[in-house]
């Protein structure tokens, strides 16, 4: 069992600062813990009314390369009399420190307890990252359950895109925030504030923040179960609470804050550049995606403002690189000139231009070579199945045309390097579709029989990736029932052999073990709370990650809590079955989603919405916004 | 094409900042600043910036040694304190000064001693005397082996660490605190935890890291009689306090 961490009560904490610095000087990573990056915020007593933690339930170095942190720590200490400070899951070395040493869990900036914070706000971005959570508050010295906690305990808040289906975590966590988090955050804060100076209970202020649009307050609704372990709906607990909670959404990207001079970390974190966020949503409508329907409608920012924001935040940070981020940079409607201009920007700045996931038809090939440059990882493309037949069913727009077009072009360009991204395990797949992989494999490498540079040819080599299917809550796959492990391997191994056979290529593809936990956390109901917890209790943490993932840990916490992962992962959902999730509007409607999957089944594509309005129900709030190509912009 | 060499304080929390992020931090201040480095030519050109030794992670430094180059003329006054006024809170530029006549050696590759203080900051000031008095014993001894693994050779390699002690003295009758000058650079270098966990075992008095403070005071060249002189004199004639 780990030592416990008693929590922390008043002056036996004052020299919380010092006993830090005592562990740091035996820790792998200090600068993680240390604090004082460039652009980080220090706020003075007399000048903060409210305590926030933001809680980031994996490692600094992964957190700090999550653009939003660094919004919502802006947001949040832009906000007078609010003071935000960073919470990260300690690293395993350190963790042990801490235990022996009975230092609980504490911020970056002032080095303060969590346990002393008004509010811990957790951000949900991968299921995997769950047991950490039950860690940190456990090293926070506070209660994991909502219903152990005090009136003294810090209230606990979560939301990221995991919290559109936040069942597994309503035990834990007291309220929740869905969809985009600048305006909502504000007014919990506000709330929070009154909250303090009122004296009220924790009830008492849960009443009022359930009343905030977007916040679910998942004690104020039961759960309630057939025979046949299915949900069948809620009870209300409070009646002036929601019967559904909606989505917030920010539609104006040009007014809403961004921050300009983010924190620099010290350490080498994933991406040490400066990001400027595009545009928020997708109108694609690819039937696997859950940030696709989730973020939705599309929120472009101005070109302009792109441009002036690079150019702050390089000269802010110092970064010789930038980047722009959105769920697909390409689809930006004056993608062309923005870069152009970005190109010439970054040039005289002696500053590295990296674009994710830009397709390559509308460029030429001096500017690919410009783009590509800078970037270290060569071509990567995701047609994410193997045939035409099965990209119908999923809704990928990308042909076979597109494919070798693309990669034609680099390979007469010089490259040697192209990585494809694929998912095995997709509704209506067959070994044909897997058959359909290999193919494409194999033709590129003829193209580079065919186009390559006689001198690089040699060292050609094409990368397929494979990933696991896993069916997510609010896309039209959340019905469908994930293969089972066994099937997984056999297609891997399927696939193996067939690539075997073709030069040049190479194979990797996930282990089916965190694909199906992933399955069983995504689609999971309030039970798996116990799980989860046990889980923790067993020793998991940090399940993302390879050297800590213990699956037999989880499926002994399985056992022990009566859960069955089949009935999560494996099982195929009745249409007419009340999902755990069907109390929170994405915006995109059930009925919406139940026709994309009758499409799906019927192989039929849906359109790219920035083409014409497919209906999916985000009109029901919101004007959606249309971009014309290139319009408005020299 | 300008040569300078920056003095600069390294204090507090940023002491567990590595080797490797630091020179990340001066790049992206002197990016900020609007200094251009000049980069080396050749197939694979670098930025011709280095520090002129590392600094363990945890000490603090009151002479800590930066030699850059730049393509612009940048007046020295206006180097510090665009750099005093982008730097993150912990360090401090001193001084910086133009090295054009240092020859073709880098401040690094002249570096021959370092001065160091070591601070005990734990709760035991017992031992004080002990310690105290097994200096001038411990200094006498003709060879001090310390032992130390290797991750290259994957064992206990030992090595002679006596050469390299030139100074090593108390100076405070209250606390402990023991100033030192030792061996750096490329002709025998010592760390001086090393030296104070092997005056420890040699007095048979616990060592526990995180209870001493070592901070580097200065680092020295040595001039024509091969006497040390401070890296501040190194190759310069145009000095700027800042
Ligand atoms: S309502 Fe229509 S235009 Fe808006 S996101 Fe949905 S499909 Fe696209």
């Amino acid at each position: 069992m780990r030592p416990a961490v008693h929590r922390a009560e008043g002056k036996k904490y004052m020299y919380l600062s010092d006993r830090v610095e005592r562990l740091l000087t035996k820790v792998n990573k200090p600068a993680s813990y240390m604090g004082g990056e460039l652009n980080s915020v220090r706020k003075m007593p007399e000048e903060t009314e409210l305590y926030w933690g933001f809680c980031f339930p994996d490692l600094y170095e992964i957190g700090m390369s999550y653009l939003g942190l660094q919004i919502i720590y802006h947001v949040l200490n832009s906000c007078p009399g609010v003071y935000c400070q960073r919470i990260f899951a300690p690293g395993d070395d350190m963790e042990q420190l801490m235990r022996q040493e009975n230092v609980p869990l504490f911020t970056v900036e002032d080095r303060q307890a969590a346990s002393e914070l008004d509010v811990l706000g957790f951000t949900l971005q991968y299921e995997l990252s769950f047991t950490n959570i039950v860690n940190m508050l456990d090293l926070a010295g506070v209660p994991a359950l909502s219903t152990k906690r005090s009136e003294d305990d810090p209230i606990i808040a979560a939301g990221g895109n995991c919290s559109f289906n936040p069942e597994p975590l309503s035990d834990i966590i007291d309220f929740f925030m869905i969809g985009d988090g600048e305006d909502v955050l504000i007014e919990v804060s506000e709330l929070l504030k009154k909250k303090k100076k009122e004296g009220w209970t924790r009830r008492e202020f849960l009443e009022h923040v359930s009343r905030i649009k977007g916040v679910y307050v998942p004690s104020f609704y039961e759960p309630q179960y057939g025979d046949d372990g299915c949900m069948t709906g809620y009870r209300k607990l409070y009646n002036s609470a929601p019967d559904r909670v909606v989505k917030r959404i920010v539609m104006d990207m040009d007014s809403v804050d961004f921050p300009l001079k983010p924190i620099v970390p010290f350490m080498e974190t994933v991406h040490d550049r400066s990001v400027i966020e595009l545009f928020r949503g997708c109108t694609r409508g690819c039937r696997f995606c859950q940030a696709g329907m989730i973020c939705r409608p599309v929120r472009e920012r101005s070109p302009e403002l792109v441009r002036r924001f690079a150019s702050e935040s390089l000269a802010n940070t110092g970064y010789d690189e930038m980047s722009l981020l959105s769920l697909s940079t390409s689809d930006y409607s004056q993608i062309e000139p923005l870069v152009r201009d970005l190109m010439a920007d970054c040039k005289q700045k002696d500053t590295g231009l990296s674009l994710p996931s830009l397709r390559l038809d509308s460029f030429s090939e001096d500017m690919l070579r410009e783009i590509q440059e800078f970037r270290k990882t060569g071509l990567t493309f995701a047609p994410e199945a193997g045939t035409q037949r099965l990209r119908n069913i999923i809704n990928k727009s990308i042909t076979d045309e597109h494919i070798y077009g693309a990669a034609e072009k680099v390979i007469k360009m010089g490259y040697t390097n192209i990585k494809l991204y694929f998912m095995v395990g997709l509704p209506g797949e067959t070994d044909e579709d897997l058959d359909g992989i290999a193919e494409i494999a194999k033709n590129i490498v003829w193209l580079n029989k065919k186009y390559g540079d006689e001198k690089k040819k040699g060292r050609f080599n094409v990368t397929v990736s494979v990933s696991n299917f896993v069916p997510k809550a609010d896309t039209p796959f959340q019905w469908a029932a994930q293969d089972s492990p066994e099937e997984f391997d056999r297609k891997h191994i399927y696939l193996k052999e067939q690539l075997r056979k073709v030069k040049h290529c190479s194979f990797q593809y996930h282990g089916t073990d965190t694909s199906e936990l992933e399955a069983v956390l995504a689609r999971g109901d309030r039970r798996l709370g116990k799980t989860i917890i046990r889980a923790w209790e067993l020793g998991c943490k940090f399940d993302g990650w390879t050297e800590f993932f213990d699956f037999e840990k989880w499926k002994q916490a399985f056992a022990d809590t009566g859960a069955d992962i089949d009935f999560y992962a494996h099982r195929a959902r009745g249409e007419s079955e009340y999902l755990p999730w069907d109390i929170m509007d994405c915006g995109v409607t059930k009925k919406y989603m139940l026709h994309e999957l009758h499409e799906a089944m019927n192989e039929i594509q849906t359109q790219d919405c920035r083409k014409g309005c497919t209906g999916c129900g985000l009109k029901r709030f919101v004007e959606c916004p249309v971009y014309e190509q290139g319009a408005n912009y020299s | 094409m300008a040569r300078y060499l920056l003095k600069f304080s390294k204090k507090g929390g940023i002491r567990f900042i590595s080797h490797l992020d630091m020179l990340r931090v001066f790049q992206r201040a002197f990016r900020r600043a609007g200094i251009d480095i000049s980069y080396s030519n050749g197939y694979n050109p670098h930025p011709r910036i280095g520090f002129a030794m590392p600094l363990s992670l945890g000490f603090e430094s009151e002479a800590e040694y930066l030699e850059f180059r730049t393509d612009t003329d940048y007046g020295i006054q206006q180097i510090g304190d665009m750099l005093n006024e982008k730097m993150p809170p912990g360090i401090e530029a001193i001084s910086c000064r133009r090295i054009d006549n240092a020859g073709k050696k880098t401040a690094a590759a002249v570096l021959a001693r370092a001065s160091y203080t070591a601070l005990y900051r734990g709760e035991d000031g017992s031992m004080r005397a002990e310690v105290t008095d097994a200096i001038v014993p411990f200094l006498a001894q003709e060879h001090i082996v310390s032992v130390k693994y290797s991750k290259k050779k994957k064992k206990d390699v030992e090595s002679d660490i006596r050469p390299n002690i030139y100074s090593l003295s108390s100076v405070s009758e209250k606390r402990l605190l023991f100033s030192m000058m030792l061996g750096a650079g490329n002709s025998g270098s010592l760390n001086p935890e090393i030296m104070m966990k092997e005056l420890c075992r040699f007095c048979e008095v616990e060592y526990r890291d995180y209870e001493w403070l070592y901070t580097r005071t200065e680092m020295f060249f040595l001039d024509g009689k091969g006497r040390p002189r401070p890296l501040d004199e190194f190759g310069g004639s145009l000095r700027s306090n800042i």
